[in-house]
């Protein structure tokens, strides 16, 4: 089972993730600030990052850095979760390790279909 | 002639009244902490149900008919939802707030006595895109005495994105809703905006007018280069005129050249100039040299500024002029030389 970690400070937009990703059969754990999610995610590397860009404590484009600096989650895939109005930030994601980027607000459907395609890519 | 005795009266009166004041804030704030905590307990119990059936809608259980604290929490947290997600997630909340008579109720609410909940009921009906909602909406952004309520129903319009709302849109800016959320919104209905916006090109009030032409040009509208050229040029307004010139070079038609050429004139405002020689750098008009090279060294630094900028777009040909201009020494020289170092 592939696991996936979500680092998202929106409760319903976590909530929702993670029962959309778990009905499809992938193993969710849900972080609500940078700090926390990195320390999740380097503690036990996940095989896939979904990433806020803007949260608390830590941005993720700070988290985002940072795990790329780990040579454990260094080739980790990373989706970024970023608002409308935040599209500009999304080469400054690309610039620090972002695989990809999803654009709130989102269809569910998508999100999985994304990150199934992502973690295919990754795994050959 | 105040006593020791009246002063001591006074002055336990005055704390007897500070210390029912400092009661009545202690109850008030204790009563709202805990009308605070159970809504959120509230949102915590139908959160779940409310992910699941926006997350898996074939699938989910029949949804529960909450009430009291539970049905509000239900609304609440289905119009935060709402512009959280799109797709058939956005569908389904949206049918389950009609079903619940959530957007009925809203549409009531939109004649209520407070502003905040005529806010918050137009506010609900934009995310939930309540298209039947759009005559009554129209109505509180053209009359709602609340300058707040009409830029909320701006907004609201917006997310619904049925055309019939630019010009009520348009038509607000007179009554205050400021231009940046009225663009905003017109911007979301998107190429269906375009056939309302060319008829306000026209027949609009000043502002309309001038919004109008720079959202045609931000939506690529091809189909309106003609009626921005008769703007650029007919126009009684130059602000008007200066955005349909800017509007025609982010369109960048080669139809719109020859409109641009005649707005550099002498007989034109600065601004209209200036906005026209950007254009013709933007859409590479080379045929534009030859005007440009002599505004380089006009007194007016918008105008010859832009001139400079402008023939920094145009290839080798312009460059060449520039590198001319740079030798000659003086303003223009000033000019070439800041544009040639920017690009």
């Amino acid at each position: 089972v592939q696991q996936v970690l979500i680092i998202e400070d929106d409760v319903d937009i976590r909530e929702l993730v993670v029962f959309k990703l778990r009905q499809v059969g992938f193993d969710v754990r849900a972080e609500c600030d940078g700090e926390a999610g990195l320390a999740a995610a380097t503690a036990t590397p996940p095989d896939l990052v979904l990433l806020d860009l803007m949260m608390p404590k830590l941005s993720g484009i700070d988290v985002c850095r940072r795990l790329r600096s780990t040579p454990a989650t260094a080739t980790t895939p990373i989706i970024m979760l970023t608002a409308k109005a935040q599209e500009a930030d999304v080469e400054l994601g690309f610039s620090v390790g972002a695989t990809d980027y999803l654009v709130k607000p989102f269809s569910p459907r998508e999100l999985v279909s994304r990150v199934q395609s992502i973690l295919m890519r990754a795994t050959g | 002639v105040i006593t020791g005795g009246s002063l001591l009266v006074g002055l336990v009166a005055m704390a007897g009244v500070l210390a029912g004041l400092a009661t009545i804030t202690a109850v008030r704030k204790l009563g709202r902490g805990i009308t605070e905590r159970r809504a959120r307990d509230a949102d915590a119990r139908m959160r779940p149900a409310l992910i699941q059936l926006v997350a898996d809608p074939d699938g989910a259980p029949s949804f529960p008919t909450p009430r009291g604290r539970d049905a509000h929490a239900v609304e609440r947290l289905s119009t935060e939802l709402l512009g959280k997600v799109r797709g058939e997630a956005h569908a389904t909340l949206s049918t389950l707030l009609r079903e619940r008579g959530v957007i009925e109720r809203a549409c009531d609410r939109l004649h209520g006595r407070g502003a905040v909940g005529r806010a918050r009921a137009v506010e609900l009906l934009g995310a939930a895109r309540a298209a039947d909602a759009v005559p009554e909406v129209v109505r509180l952004l053209a009359h709602d005495r609340n300058p707040a309520v009409r830029i909320v129903a701006a907004r609201a319009l917006g997310r619904i994105g049925d055309p019939v709302a630019v010009a009520p849109l348009l038509a607000s800016l007179a009554g205050g809703v400021p231009a940046g959320t009225v663009a905003h919104s017109i911007l979301q209905v998107g190429p269906p905006a375009e056939p309302a916006l060319r008829e306000q090109l026209t027949g609009g009030a000043e502002a309309g007018r001038a919004v109008a032409a720079e959202l045609l040009g931000l939506l690529g509208s091809v189909a309106s280069v003609a009626d921005l050229t008769r703007t650029l040029t007919e126009d009684p307004e130059p602000r008007a005129r200066a955005l349909a010139a800017t509007a025609i070079g982010r369109i960048g038609s080669p139809a719109g050249i020859g409109g641009l050429l005649g707005a550099l004139g002498p007989d034109r405002t600065a601004a209209e100039r200036a906005a026209a020689a950007e254009a013709l750098g933007r859409m590479t008009a080379t045929v534009a040299v030859d005007r440009l090279v002599p505004m380089v060294d006009e007194p007016l630094a918008p105008v010859a500024r832009a001139a400079a900028g402008a023939l920094a777009e145009l290839g080798s040909e312009g460059r060449r002029e520039l590198e001319s201009l740079a030798g000659l020494g003086g303003v223009a020289a000033a000019h070439a030389g800041e544009a040639l170092g920017a690009r």
